[in-house]
């Protein structure tokens, strides 16, 4: 009898290692999935709309042109108008979310975005990268990633939230939100001579600066794909 | 004949000084009315209240029957002023001047008047040169063409011979005269210079320390016969009691043993003179003191004389 | 009578002088901008940069003139007291006062009228500003989007959003430059020389000012009833969004002080004797 169940307790036990290594692999298989996808993406030009969302940063929606060039070059073009974007080394694509070269991929559980059922995988670099660690939920459905989370070593956790529909079939997103953690701004009175307007209005504004979150939505009207960007399109102009 | 201006139981104090004290007076059409008065007697403040720059403390002031008070604008169109010296836009010329002024006079002045004006005053052909290079000559002349330029019933000539040279005073003279005489203005002329005084004006008013000691035509006011005469003479101890012998007496207000002093008509000059020479009696010079200035001074020390009584 | 006395305002070599300084100012801000604005912008936009990555023509036209602006509208308040505190003081001292109120003109009317030269002049030199100002520097620096920092926002104004502004804001520096020119004939009734009204102007702007810019509990009780808090309304057409309430306000507050300050000096010119 107890022979039998020791027998049963090391089949229950092989089973579940096994499955656990089954999950482990479904894990690393939905990463190389969605890598794959995203590497068929080798540059794209796409028309954008941006609006930036931080409390101090009064910007009208920004029209342009959003340069992309695998792995990680990227610029907005404003046929000289001014751009505004997160400091330099937190790139908007999602390429740039996923870390290159050998990772480990965790599984995270899973997870519901906007209604959606969607699986949350961790993935490490193995090499060295400016990325620690970056969670993802996917829509296993779909292929797609919905939410990242990135966390660097310089430059802190990005969080994003993506949204498909007329650019899904090429697994581009329709909109992203970036999530940005910003430190408060000040400058003295005495330089800016400020008019003050109305002080109660001014007062309700302090409760949102207490806010140290800002977030900034990109809304592509469409995509150029695989077009063949030449490099000089990303050099810095004097 | 009409009174163009009239005034009544005018006063002005500054702080505790009372500058014009309940003054009253009136100038006929036609009139060249002297305004006499020693420095600080009050002649400006009073010209100033006529002209509505100083407000008076009591009194009223009509020009032509219409009290100034109520028709300032009315009134200050018939008349035409200089106050003191002629402060004038000096960066611009002369005509520019004329322009200016001629178009607050609310009339319409055409050109052809300011060149009339010019002619009167003698400017014509300085008229484009910047007023500041004038001489003080010329910038009352100028003053008294601003004046004249909207061809003003009265003119108002706040001691218009200041800061001039015995010609300037002397063009000065003739022009006031010709201004009274030919062109049928009236004007009110205020001075120190009596002798200047006498030539040229109708009437005068006198004042000191701000109330009128008298006022009425220069003719009826100044005695001929209180004609001052001053003779010097090499010295003669004899000569009074020789003078008094034959007459003279009477006439002599001073005497010592090289001054002569008579008051009497001018006609009596050239026997007097003949009677000294006569006597043997070296006279080096005869000076005549004008009767208006000798009037003048009299009235003056026996207001003083009265204000000291008091 | 006001022809006159703009022909009496523009024949005088001083007025073209403000002109020139206005200028002068103008060019040395464009050209310190020219060499080393890039320096000058990084330097304002610290507190930003170390977030946002900025980029795009931000040294241009519109952002330059606003910074002339800025400083201008310091100056030009000596600029037009220049005139201002010289049309009833420079005709005393010139001797000129006597000879033109023994002319049939009322005394409300010099007043009103020279007041109106004032302003007249001041808005041909805002006119001027507006040619060196903005219109220069839109041509050397070019056109774009403009930013504007504020002690506690960071404002970005679209190109084809910006000229709507300025014409506004000129508008505004308008009716502050006629308060200015207010105050400075108000202070020209009592003086017989135009330096006094003059330096009493500055004296004024410059002490309000630092009542109006004071972070102190106390200067707040007043700082709503002063005249220069008001005066830099023209920034609010620079804010997003507009605070028209606000501007209207200080317009209401600035018409009030130029009611007060001429019909003051209205009534003090009525009475005053003219012994000079």
């Amino acid at each position: 009898m107890i022979r039998k169940l020791k027998s049963g307790l090391v089949l229950v036990m092989m089973f579940c290692s096994l499955a656990a290594n089954a999950q482990q692999d479904t894990a690393t298989a939905l990463f190389e999935k969605l890598r794959t996808r995203l590497d068929v993406i080798k540059d794209y030009v796409a028309d954008v709309r941006i609006k930036i969302d931080v409390s101090f940063m009064k910007v009208p929606p920004l029209s342009g042109k959003l340069y992309f060039k695998a792995p990680d070059k990227m610029k907005l073009e404003r046929n000289g108008g001014i751009s505004i974007l997160p400091k330099k080394n937190i790139n908007l694509t999602l390429n740039s979310m996923f870390p290159v070269g050998g990772v480990t991929v965790i599984d995270a559980g899973t997870d519901v975005v906007n209604g959606k059922a969607v699986r949350i995988i961790k993935v490490v670099p193995e090499g060295e990268s400016d990325i620690i660690l970056t969670k993802i939920w996917v829509d296993e459905q779909r292929n797609l990633a919905l939410r990242t989370e990135t966390t660097t070593r310089d430059n802190g956790t990005v969080k994003m939230d993506l949204a498909f529909d007329k650019h899904i079939k090429q697994g581009l997103p329709d909109k992203v939100t970036v999530h940005l953690d910003v430190k408060e701004y000040k400058l003295p009175k005495g330089v800016t001579m400020d008019y003050d307007a109305n002080e109660r209005v001014r007062a309700a504004d302090k409760g949102d600066k207490k806010n140290k979150k800002g977030k900034i939505e990109i809304n592509y009207i469409n995509y150029e794909v695989n077009k063949g960007l030449p490099d000089k399109i990303f050099a810095e102009k004097d | 004949m009409a009174n163009i201006v009239e005034v009544q139981g005018l006063s002005k104090s500054f702080g505790g000084f009372k500058a014009v004290d309940d003054l009253s007076f009136s100038i006929c059409k036609g009139d060249i009315y002297g305004f006499l008065g020693q420095n600080g007697a009050g002649k400006s403040t009073t010209i100033r209240m006529l002209l509505g720059l100083i407000h008076p403390d009591a009194g009223e002031i009509f020009i032509n029957g219409a009290n100034f008070r109520n028709n300032r604008k009315r009134s200050l169109q018939q008349i035409g002023a200089i106050v003191e010296r002629p402060d004038l836009y000096g960066y611009l010329s002369a005509w520019d001047n004329l322009k200016i002024f001629a178009k607050l006079s609310r009339k319409h002045i055409p050109d052809v008047r300011i060149e009339e004006v010019l002619d009167i005053v003698g400017l014509r052909g300085r008229e484009h040169d910047k007023v500041k290079a004038y001489s003080q000559g010329m910038k009352q002349r100028l003053g008294i063409a601003i004046s004249l330029v909207h061809d003003p019933e009265l003119l108002v000539l706040d001691e218009p011979t200041n800061g001039l040279d015995p010609q300037g005073i002397a063009e000065m003279r003739e022009l006031v005269r010709t201004l009274g005489t030919q062109m049928g203005k009236t004007i009110l002329i205020s001075s120190h210079l009596l002798y200047e005084m006498e030539q040229v004006a109708t009437n005068m008013l006198i004042i000191h320390k701000g109330k009128k000691i008298v006022e009425g035509k220069v003719s009826e006011l100044l005695n001929p016969n209180e004609t001052l005469f001053e003779v010097r003479i090499l010295p003669d101890d004899a000569i009074a009691e020789k003078l008094e012998t034959k007459g003279w007496g009477q006439y002599m207000e001073e005497s010592n043993s090289s001054e002569l002093v008579f008051r009497m008509h001018p006609r009596k000059m050239p026997g007097l003179n003949k009677f000294l020479v006569e006597q043997d009696v070296h006279v080096l010079e005869i000076k005549s003191r004008h009767s208006l200035e000798a009037y003048f001074l009299s009235l003056t020390n026996q207001a003083n004389a009265e204000a000291g009584a008091i | 009578m006001l022809r006159l006395e703009l022909y009496k305002i523009f024949r005088r070599p001083r007025t073209y002088i403000s002109f020139l300084i206005m200028t002068a100012v103008t060019l040395l801000i464009q050209v310190a901008m020219y060499v080393d604005g890039t320096s000058f912008v990084s330097f304002a936009m610290q507190g930003v940069g170390e977030q946002f990555a900025i980029s795009g023509n931000i040294l241009n036209g519109y952002l330059v003139t606003y910074l002339v602006l800025q400083s201008l509208l310091v100056h030009i308040p000596l600029l037009v007291a220049l005139v201002a505190g010289d049309v009833l003081a420079g005709e005393a001292n010139m001797g000129t006062m006597r000879l033109l109120l023994t002319k049939p003109v009322t005394r409300n009317n010099v007043v009103l009228v020279k007041y109106i030269a004032s302003i007249a002049y001041a808005m041909l030199l805002l006119v001027w500003l507006a040619v060196v100002g903005l219109g220069l520097s839109l041509l050397v620096f070019g056109t774009g989007d403009m930013i504007n920092l504020k002690s506690d926002a960071f404002i970005m104004l679209l190109e084809n959003d910006i000229m709507w502004r300025y014409m506004l804001a000129f508008a505004f520096a308008g009716l502050a430059m006629a308060t200015v020119a207010a105050l400075a004939v108000f202070l020209s009734v009592f003086a017989d020389n135009s330096i006094g009204p003059i330096i009493g102007t500055m004296g004024v702007i410059v002490v309000l000012t630092i009542f109006s810019n004071l972070e102190i509990p106390l200067f707040n009780l007043v700082k709503p009833y002063l005249f220069t808090t008001h005066m830099i309304a023209w920034k609010g057409f620079f804010d997003d969004p507009v605070p028209y309430d606000a501007i209207m306000k200080s317009v209401m507050v600035l018409v009030v002080y130029i009611v007060l300050f001429i019909s003051a000096t209205m009534v003090i010119f009525n009475r005053k004797d003219i012994q000079s």
